[in-house]
């Protein structure tokens, strides 16, 4: 068993002891004897927990259909006494069309009911004390979208959260909303949420993000709930997701309930958008690729065979095209591709069957390049592939099955050396998961995962395996979590998860992570106090070297190589909606993390034992993250304020002593303060939106040299040194110095305009307006009189144009 | 009127991290370079390479002779010398002798000649490129050879620096176990290879070593692959690395040569992977090397400023101080023939997992049903 608690005091030792208490009870981490008392913790929950909280039911409920007998998503419920419509309370319907209100005095109420391409549907409701009323709702189609229904939609959206969720820290962002943030050449939905509160990121020529102090392979990045590796282009400039067939992004930053595992840090969240199940076409040209997504669905007659009541699918591809472009005259040795699709269908008793899929390669081709001394080959790309049904269930539950299966592979070799890298990892999956709501105020969820990871990593060069390892491993979870509304004050959630990793090579391991989290509504429900807490586990790690701003992940699994990941945290704050007709929202959170079991490799390693690639070490790290956002009015956005600190502490290889000493450090993400802020507004000129987004972000950290000397190679026939054509540097304190704060300011402009046949929309985004030098890295020659530094900025003023079509 | 321009003689690729780099050294051509301003002087620091190689007899006769070096010189500074003069170097093993290092009166003799290429380029845009030897002298050279070494391959060795002004830097290392090769057949330290024919040279595994490094420098290329039209250097020098205890077999010549791959050397490297060429003939070094070797060639992590070393050498300075127990071997390769040496031998060959003795020498592509 290994695993560290944190080491600071108050408040958190008292989360400690909470947590050491609930461990020694139930059952100790790492050791099978724990076992069975940790499946009775999770049964009790399970089981027990729904029936001792039952309360109070005033409650109003329902499930909305569409008149083809689709499950309406995300359309916004409003409710509010006939006597009095300032006094309103909006939700939204969830992914199986079900809302519901609680705690609503009896009375003559109003519902509304609207949704983007559905006329609103009105009823009055009458509700009697001690009475559930549930309503069934079907909402007609209409083309026409209404004014400032999707505005209302994401409004609900945030508003449910807020009353629904006691622990979870999560932003979304919706499609428009990314196209409205200014993109490097087209709109990204991974580089969207780096805007966002308690996200940061290292380099302009990177989407990789770190979220709270965790390190980039600390987030779980989900297609449509199927694990994506790798998910970007061009050695992680671009993010593979075409932002035609995203719905929204939606990023949980902490305190993530006990159904989400595998990663510690944050799970990411894209949303596949499957559309409306008429034919229309979104395509697209910007200096990257060129882009079309289509939806449709199955004709009356194939559906009606299939016994389904609606279908709806969506495909889309993209290639960058300077390879074809430039064909006559030269060899462009890059392209990438992206095939993605999305199929779900639906039955009449509302049952959803869903599959999700993606396929993407980056192809570099150096072999036939002008007078290329080295045949470069490298291609990479990800394959996800993901099944799921869904079963509503009454009352608002419902029982998911999933089977999904995600891989990523690389290979990159130099055809005339016989030297080849090649990297693989890859996760089967199948999960099943329970979730019901036996009273108006208890929600409990239950599930089970079988995940099977595989990875294989090896360079050869020279007829000699340089460097090989390669391992797999099972994951068997089971967690149940419960929702408990005790009154209209309080909302407390709690849960088990329990995680079985048995890796070859390498022992077994079991964890057990508890996590809760109350929150304290106040301000006549406006407002909430908040605080939650958990463990997290994770079982793999990238071994890529982040001290370098560009390149692709390299997985390798917990086991003998690596160990697992362990991170325990804790987060309070509150949050407020205020203003005219709540239009703002503002939340400020306090979050402390410590990380035992992160990785890093082992410069010094021993060839002669293969388990000592990594090293072992442990870190921690807190901040404050400050969101306000504006839903409302002309001028839309938000600005997020994140400060942090944090520090990992490894094995100093470069001392010299054994065993080597422990070295803490800030890594290479250690952000002190970045500031983002977004802004959406129409600019009243020829019909443009504008968009703009301004960052400033304190200094990263880096090691700087103090000198530089010659190096020198060995010729043992000759028995002299040879020099070798570079230098070597002297370093001074790992990451002891830091790069200047970084600013700068982008701005978008984008003009839809109707046409008959569809919508055209050209725009324009400007990276780095001021044209800011933000640094990326510096050099220091000290051979020069007098020495000098220089280096390489991130992105300069960049404009970049494109288009996109809509019919 | 003709501009000059300088080339790196030998690009060294490191896998992936090659090409990113190159990705990395392009962001200046798209406005990304950053304004250069003045920073203050380095900090002068002592660099020490030491090494200490115990050359065990060729013909198995437990002969041991050793030699010692170890080059003195500083961080890099635009002006003042980088020689550490009067220095006392000396190595102390486990048994408590000592072997000092004599002061060489030029690095020169620590220090193969530098070459450097030159490309002119002449108005009318054709090109004639130079190659220029430059004897380096800017840093201090210390040595000792002893016919009979007074070391032990497995033994530990302490080394001692100390500067004129009062400087210490320390290392240690546990050289590597001796080895010995095994199906070979040598004459006075000589064996031959069938012209065009690949030859696997196995050992027996070294205690203790992180690596084995294969060194060669084969003479006469010029003139044997004139004939087929590709300019060759007479002498070149091309190595071959083992990596791990047990990773004893490496095949001469064609995993020779990775590190030395660039556009002078590209073509007579691929023509080597077919075996050396009638008239050519080769030394060969193999050396067992310890941790403090490895660990200083292959680096650490990424630095924009320059390589990242992982020293064996402490106190007043940094540098590495490496150990190898190495054999010597010449290969002639030539027809048989009177005056020739032997064959080099039988060999092991491993053939769907049993080992096959041969007589003679064996052709690479055979070896390729390992």
């Amino acid at each position: 068993m290994q695993y560290s608690l944190p080491r600071r005091g108050g408040l958190w030792a008292g989360f400690r002891r909470v947590m050491r208490t609930v461990l020694l009870r139930v059952a100790l981490p790492g050791s099978h004897r724990g076992l069975p008392a940790v499946l009775r913790a999770v049964a009790l929950l399970t089981l027990s927990f729904p029936s001792a909280a039952a309360a109070q039911d005033d409650l109003i409920s329902g499930r909305v259909w569409s008149e083809d007998g689709l499950l309406v998503v995300g359309a916004a419920a409003r409710l509010f006494p006939v006597a009095d419509s300032t006094r309103w309370r909006i939700t939204d319907t969830d992914r199986l069309g079900f809302f519901f209100f609680r705690d609503v005095a009896p009375g003559d109420y109003v519902l509304t009911l609207s949704r983007i391409g559905y006329a609103q549907h009105r009823e009055q409701v009458q509700v009697s004390a001690g009475v559930r009323s549930e309503v069934e709702i079907t909402l007609a189609t209409q083309a026409i979208a209404l004014e400032g229904v999707e505005v209302e939609a994401e409004r609900s959206r945030a508003r449910a959260r807020f009353v629904e969720s006691a622990g979870v820290t999560v932003q979304d962002i919706s499609r428009d909303a990314m196209k409205a943030i200014p993109g490097l050449v087209e709109t990204d939905p991974i580089r969207a949420v780096e805007v966002l509160p308690g996200v940061s990121t290292v380099s302009d020529f990177s989407a990789a993000f770190n979220v709270r102090g965790g390190s980039a392979d600390q987030n779980l990045i989900l297609l449509d709930d199927v694990p994506i590796f790798n998910p970007f282009h061009l050695g992680g400039v671009f993010s593979v997701f075409n932002a035609d067939m995203v719905a929204r992004a939606e990023l949980r930053a902490g305190g993530f309930p006990a159904e989400y595992g595998g990663r510690v840090s944050s799970v990411l969240t894209v949303e596949s958008d499957v559309g409306d199940g008429e034919t229309s076409v979104d395509a697209g040209v910007s200096l990257l690729a060129t882009r079309v997504a289509v939806d449709g669905a199955l004709p009356e007659g194939v559906e009606g065979a299939l016994g389904l009541a609606n279908t709806r699918w969506r495909v889309s591809g993209r290639r960058s095209y300077f390879d074809v472009l430039l064909k006559p005259w030269t060899e462009f040795p890059y392209h990438l591709t992206d095939l993605q699709g999305v199929f779900e269908a639906w039955t009449r008793g509302g049952n959803r069957f869903r599959v999700s899929s993606y396929t993407g390669r980056d192809i570099i081709d150096l072999s036939d390049v002008g007078d290329s001394p080295l045949g470069v080959k490298w291609g990479w790309g990800n394959d996800a592939v993901g099944v799921s049904w869904t079963h509503p269930m009454r009352g608002g539950g419902a029982m998911d099955v999933q089977a999904s299966f995600s891989r990523f592979l690389s290979d990159f070799g130099f055809d005339d050396l016989g030297a080849e890298f090649g990297t693989e990892v890859q996760q089967a999956t199948f999960r099943a998961d329970l979730e019901r709501r036996p009273t108006a105020r208890t929600r409990w969820k239950s599930g089970a995962v079988a995940n099977r990871l595989q990875y294989d990593n090896s360079i050869v060069a020279g007829g000699t395996v340089v460097g090989e390892s390669a391992g797999n491993g099972w994951e068997a979870a089971a967690y149940s979590q419960f929702h408990w509304d005790p009154n209209s004050r309080w909302l407390v959630e709690g849960g088990l998860r329990l995680d079985h990793w048995r890796p070859d090579p390498g022992g077994s391991e079991t964890t057990v992570s508890p996590r809760f989290a109350v929150k304290r509504f106040i301000r006549d429900r406006s407002a909430a106090i908040r605080l939650a807490g958990g463990r997290y586990s994770q079982f793999l790690h990238s071994v890529r070297d982040e001290e370098f701003p560009l390149g692709i992940d390299v997985w390798v699994l917990a086991g003998a190589q690596a160990p697992r990941v362990i991170s325990d945290q804790l987060q309070m704050g509150v949050e407020s909606f205020f203003g005219d007709d709540d239009e703002w929202f503002t939340s400020l959170e306090a979050y402390y993390r410590t990380f035992d079991g992160v990785i890093t490799t082992n410069a010094a390693e021993d060839p002669n034992d293969e388990f000592d690639d990594l090293l072992r070490g442990d870190g921690w790290a807190y901040g404050v993250d400050l969101f306000i956002k504006r839903d409302l009015g002309m001028t839309t956005g938000w600005i997020a304020a994140s400060f942090l600190r944090t520090e990992r502490t490894f094995p100093d290889t470069r001392s010299g002593s054994a065993p080597f000493p422990d070295l803490s450090y800030p890594p290479i993400f250690d952000r002190r303060v970045d500031i983002d802020i977004v802004l959406r507004r129409p600019l009243g000129w020829w019909g443009l939106e504008g968009g703009l987004r301004a960052n400033f972000g304190t200094g990263l950290p880096y090691t700087r040299p103090l000198g530089t000397f010659d190096v020198y190679r060995r010729r043992l026939v000759e028995g002299q040194l040879e020099y070798d054509n570079g230098s070597a540097v002297v370093l001074g304190r790992r990451n002891g110095a830091r790069y200047p704060p970084r600013h700068r300011l982008d701005v978008s402009f984008r003009k839809p305009m109707e046409k008959d046949w569809g919508r055209l929309t050209p725009y324009l985004s400007v990276i780095n307006l001021y044209n800011q030098k933000n640094v990326l890295f510096y050099f220091f020659d000290y051979e020069a009189s007098p020495p000098t530094r220089s280096g390489v900025s991130m992105i300069p003023f960049l404009p970049t144009l494109g288009f996109e079509v809509s019919f | 009127m003709a501009a000059q321009t300088s080339r790196a003689r030998r690009p060294r690729p490191g896998a992936a991290t090659l090409f990113i780099a190159g990705v990395a050294a392009s962001l200046p051509a798209l406005g990304c370079e950053l304004t250069e301003v003045t920073v203050a002087e380095p900090e002068d620091v002592i660099i020490a390479e030491a090494q200490v190689v115990l050359t065990l007899d060729a013909d198995e006769a437990g002969s041991v002779s050793m030699s010692a070096l170890a080059l003195l010189h500083r961080t890099l500074r635009p002006s003042g010398s980088r020689k550490v003069q009067g220095a006392t170097v000396r190595v102390t093993g486990e048994s408590g002798q000592v072997v000092h290092l004599a002061e060489q009166d030029t690095a020169a003799v620590c220090l193969v000649p530098r070459e450097e290429m030159t490309t002119v380029i002449f108005e009318n845009d054709s090109t004639e490129t130079k190659r220029t030897v430059i004897e380096f002298d800017d840093a201090s050279c210390y040595t000792a050879d002893l016919p009979v070494a007074p070391f032990a391959p497995g033994e530990v060795l302490s080394l001692e620096v100390v500067t004129p002004d009062g400087r210490i830097l320390t290392g240690a290392s546990r050289t590597p176990g001796a080895f010995s090769f095994q199906g070979l057949t040598l004459e006075g330290g000589q064996c031959r290879l069938e012209p065009d024919t690949n030859y696997t040279l196995n050992w027996t595994p070294s205690e203790g070593t992180w690596a084995y490094i294969a060194d060669s420098r084969i003479e006469g290329l010029g003139e044997a692959l004139a004939t087929r039209d590709i300019e060759a250097p007479d002498s070149l020098y091309l190595s071959g690395l083992a990596i791990g205890r047990e990773d004893t077999e490496i095949v001469f010549p064609r995993d020779f040569g990775l590190f030395d791959f660039g556009e002078d050397t590209r073509e007579v490297i691929r023509a080597l992977n077919d075996g050396l060429p009638e008239g050519s003939w080769a030394a060969v070094s193999l050396a067992a090397v310890d941790r403090n070797l490895v660990n200083w060639a292959r680096g650490g992590n990424f630095n924009p400023s320059g390589l990242v070393r992982i020293p064996s050498v402490f106190g007043d300075g940094t540098g590495v101080f490496a150990t190898g127990v190495q054999r010597l071997v010449s290969m002639v390769s030539a027809q048989d023939g009177q005056g020739m040496p032997p064959l080099c031998g039988r060999e092991r060959i491993v053939i769907n997992g049993a080992d096959v003795a041969r007589s003679r020498y064996v052709n690479h592509t055979l070896l390729n049903v390992k």
